[in-house]
């Protein structure tokens, strides 16, 4: 019993510095100006990637860790996550950032149930995206319905676009299907920008941010006794989505339905002679990629308060696959892992931001050939 | 006894080619048939003509009495016919484990939003389904149970053809379509898979098997009948010892001295 | 009347432009089964190319003692050549590593790297962000035939289309490299089986394809005179769509569809009133009607996949 004791205290102790470690590299890298600061965190960020991924024991030994004292990991995780923005509470503009990568973690995971779970390169994130954030941002102007219903009907509505895309998946072959992905995510750019009730290239301001009995998400909150910026509303309500989004994530990963877009992926023929319905599920990727986009959207607009047909190009479409490709196709926690990395590096090297979208074309020709599984291999379901 | 798979005048054109001519073939619960021909001469395609990847340009099939033309491949798992692949088509890089799973998808129900809400559900049925893929793949090979976490693409031939038996059989087929099992198998190899193929006729005895096969000793030890095609068109039917007597197969199969 | 025949002529035109771009789709699908979704991206890097080259002669002053009529055609046949040689290039770094690798990967990597060529070319050419003004390599004015005014540069541009396209088919069919390029487009280990050098017959494929390409590219931006860096997108797409609709792997199909899709873009944007800004939307939505209803093209044929 006392062994037992022993082998509790030991782990939840470990796991406690592990997830200190994380979060104090978190508030280090975000506190880092210069080029050289931030180089030798990468240095460090690579160093310590490659030493997780060589050493199959310490992934198992760390993940049995996780897996033993489970609830202790994620209370604990949780209660460093919320204290994040105290730490930053000078700079509300590095809120900012985290805020805004667990935007782009949010359609990062969404997209990893097409691209990683069922290998469907959907390059139209950026216009269900932008279908969500204008429905909500309509809604809420023009009809002044609240956010917490908004964020469902931009979902749906964009859900919607999503199966109308999703149609001809079930004659056409993969390269057919990203080159009507393309065109769609142009389409949608050119509607925006074209149709009057649009707001065409003006786009729609004046976006009422979101309330709570009364408190404006656009207000100071003080908590804990310490004055915290505005954009902290919006960490912690991103930050709920983002635990959401990732729970839906692990369940959806093992589940019938996860096992198979998986088949689906391996091995297309082989999957329908064992019964399944591959059209249905290829739908289904497509509606609740873009219902979690659209969702997405809602939360960006009303953060904003002003969105434009420029918030919604090709370029974030590219900029979402390259999260998923670099991180790890169908593996939760790396797909999160690419989505945070691939929002704050381009930030942190902002005088090369001419070149931002250049190093995201060059990250995916090299992660697809020299580490094409992505940084963090799916990993394999166990029963036991 | 009534038939299990009947096909009637069955043909299918590829442009100006005649894959499969007016193929009048059946088969009843609990027997295994044979379907030999020299390379080329439709074997696959019959298959896949039954389990609807292609859709014959004339003709019928009927599987328990009910005409299946026209169903998708899908459906035609749920009505009880599963198959395994000449090119050996497996879930590469999902766990053995996973792929007979998978196999079972049509007797599963979850959807995709008790993955999210009734996640309960959703988990238990997947852990049931493991449980019972275990127990399948217990009863036809000790090394598929130990290997059960291997990815499939890591496995030696043999036993991915052991996988791939074990996969179609997860559906809880009626009619087991085998397509050339012993290709590129040694003789010990070969004999491991006959015995399989009595398991499957053990655990269950009214299954009907059409097996596709180029080695005749298979054939001999284990078709009931055997039917032989040549360009499309039906040449023999009867017993193995029947055919071997027949000129027009010897002649099909110029070359082959075993028979 | 007038009207609507000069819009069957400028449909006509667009409809080279795409057909041009759409071959070299139909080649590399042919010959490698393989979209190659930066090809719009090379076609563009041949103007820039050639616009380079005018830039750098005009600088040195080469340009004053040449007549226009030699000079012209070495810029042009070196900016061709050139874009060839970077898109056999690009085929070894970019999609010859994924032969054997799944279909996803040759496809993403090929965006990618029209991502990386288009902002290459916008960062490295000064003020690349902007419209370039592409040099008048036409001649001006044209001439009468009755009531209509045909300009030399149509006239130009129509006869090296079908010029070029009939050199093709003609290589295609008739030359040793054709049949090579036809036989690795039916069964690649049987090609190699008779002797063909994979490698060789691809790369002549991917700097024909290109060259091609280059051509679309510099006639279009001396059509209308004007470059962008991120033409290439549209173009790509465009042309893809025309392969697509005509049947992808096929010669004759690419004319088709690039016909098909250029007079659809051009009457939408003639004869429906605000249809500018939407014949995009409208070539696009006739391309999505094709892949539901009909993915093997017009003339295309279904290629059975062996189960």
């Amino acid at each position: 019993m006392n062994m037992q004791k022993h082998h509790q205290t030991k782990a939840m102790a470990i796991l406690f510095l592990v997830e200190i470690f994380i979060l104090v590299g978190i508030i280090l890298f975000l506190k880092t100006e210069g080029i050289t600061g931030t180089i030798l965190f990468i240095i460090g960020i690579g160093g310590c990637w490659y030493i997780f991924d060589r050493f199959e024991n310490l992934q198992n030994y760390l993940t049995s860790l996780f897996q033993g004292e489970r609830r202790f990991a994620i209370i604990l995780g949780l209660i460093l996550l919320i204290s994040l923005p105290f730490f930053l509470r000078s700079n509300p503009y590095l809120i900012h950032l985290c805020m805004i990568s667990g935007i782009y973690v949010m359609l990062a995971t969404g997209l990893n149930y097409q691209l990683g779970s069922t290998n469907i390169v959907n390059l139209a994130t950026a216009a269900s995206y932008g279908v969500g954030a204008y429905t909500s941002a309509l809604l809420s102007v023009h009809l002044g319905i609240s956010f917490w219903l908004v964020i469902f009907a931009a979902g749906a509505v964009a859900a919607f676009m999503g199966f109308l895309l999703g149609l001809p998946t079930t004659k056409t072959k993969d390269y057919y299907l990203t080159l009507v992905t393309i065109a769609f995510g142009l389409i949608v750019y050119i509607l925006l920008n074209n149709l009057s009730w649009t707001g065409g290239p003006n786009g729609i301001g004046d976006i009422p941010p979101p309330s709570i009995l009364g408190f404006s998400f656009r207000d100071e909150i003080v908590l804990f006794g310490l004055r915290l910026p505005f954009q902290a509303n919006y960490y912690y309500m991103v930050l709920s989505f983002v635990l959401i989004y990732t729970l839906i994530s692990q369940r959806f990963s093992f589940s019938r339905t996860g096992l198979t877009w998986n088949a689906i992926r391996e091995d297309e023929i082989a999957a329908k002679c064992s019964g399944i319905h591959v059209s249905r599920y290829k739908i289904l990727s497509f509606c609740i990629n873009c219902f979690l986009d659209g969702v997405t959207g809602a939360v960006y607009a009303h953060y904003v308060c002003f969105i434009s047909p420029e918030n919604f190009q090709f370029m974030l479409s590219v900029m979402v696959v390259t999260m998923v490709i670099l991180g790890g196709m169908d593996n939760t926690f790396g797909v999160i892992f690419g989505a945070i990395l691939l929002t704050l590096l381009p930030e942190k090297f902002r005088i090369f931001a001419e070149f931002r979208l250049l190093f995201f074309g060059i990250i995916i020709i090299a992660t697809l050939v020299f580490r094409p599984q992505g940084l963090f291999p799916q990993k394999l379901r166990k029963y036991t | 006894m009534a038939m299990l798979l009947k096909t009637q005048a069955l043909t299918i054109r590829f442009g100006g080619l005649v894959a499969i001519d007016n193929l009048d073939i059946h088969t009843r619960r609990g027997e295994v048939l044979g379907l030999i021909g020299p390379n080329g001469s439709g074997k696959t395609t019959f298959l896949n003509l039954i389990t609807g990847i292609y859709p014959p340009t004339k003709g019928n099939i009927l599987f328990q009495g009910e005409n299946i033309v026209g169903i998708p491949p899908f459906q035609i798992v749920r009505k009880g016919i599963a198959r395994t692949f000449q090119n050996n088509r497996l879930f590469s890089n999902l766990s053995v484990l996973d792929n007979v799973i998978i196999g079972m998808h049509h007797r599963q129900r979850s959807q995709w939003y008790h993955a999210i809400f009734n996640n309960r559900f959703a988990r238990k049925e997947l852990r049931d389904a493991a449980e019972q893929a275990m127990e399948l793949l217990e009863y036809f090979s000790r090394e598929l149970v130990e290997d059960r976490y291997k990815k499939a693409i890591e496995l030696p031939q043999a036993h991915r053809r052991k996988l791939e038996i074990c996969r179609a059989l997860a559906a809880d087929p009626q009619l087991l379509l085998l397509d050339e099992p012993a290709a590129g198998m040694d003789p010990e190899e070969t004999l491991q898979l006959m015995d399989d193929i009595f398991k499957i006729l053990e655990r269950k005895p009214d299954i009907g098997i059409i097996i596709i096969e180029h080695d005749m000793l298979v054939i001999q030890k284990i078709a009931d009948r055997v039917v032989v095609i040549n360009y499309g068109q039906k040449i023999a039917e009867g017993s193995y010892t029947d055919i071997c007597e027949i000129p027009e197969v010897l002649e099909a199969y110029l070359g082959e001295t075993e028979c | 009347m007038e009207l609507f025949i000069q819009q069957i002529i400028n449909g006509l035109l667009l409809g080279c432009n795409y057909t041009l771009i759409a071959i070299g789709f139909s080649l590399f699908f042919g010959a490698l089964n393989v979209v190659h979704f930066s090809h719009g991206d090379i076609c563009i890097l041949g103007s820039f190319i050639l616009l380079i080259l005018y830039g750098i002669s005009q600088a040195a002053g080469l340009f004053n003692t040449l007549p226009a009529l030699i000079s012209i055609p070495i810029f042009v046949f070196t900016a061709v050549l050139l874009t060839g040689l970077f898109g056999v290039f690009f085929e070894k770094i970019v999609i010859k590593p994924f032969r054997l690798s799944p279909e996803l990967m040759v496809l993403v990597a090929t965006v990618a790297l029209g991502i990386v060529i288009r902002e290459t070319v916008r960062i490295s050419y000064p003020q690349g962000s902007n419209p370039q003004i592409f040099p008048a390599i036409f001649p001006d004015g044209g001439f009468d035939i009755s009531t209509l005014f045909i300009r030399y540069d149509s006239l130009i541009i129509f006869v090296s289309t079908v010029a070029l396209i009939s050199g093709v088919f003609l290589f295609v069919q008739k030359t040793r490299m054709g049949s090579a390029i036809r036989a690795i487009s039916q069964d690649i280990e049987a090609a190699m089986m008779m002797g063909i050098s994979v490698n060789i017959t691809v790369s002549v494929t991917f700097f024909l394809g290109s060259a091609l390409g280059a051509v679309a590219g510099i006639l279009n931006g001396a059509y209308i005179g004007i470059i962008r860096f991120d033409m290439g997108l549209m173009g790509g797409i465009k042309g893809f769509s025309a392969a697509v609709v005509g049947g992808l792997g096929n010669i004759y199909g690419a004319i088709l569809g690039g016909l098909v899709l250029g007079f659809v873009e051009t009457f939408s944007s003639a004869f429906i009133p605000g249809g500018t800004a939407y014949k995009d939307v409208l070539a696009f939505l006739v391309v999505i009607f094709f892949l539901v209803f009909k993915p093997s093209g017009i003339l295309g044929e279904k290629v059975f996949e062996k189960v």
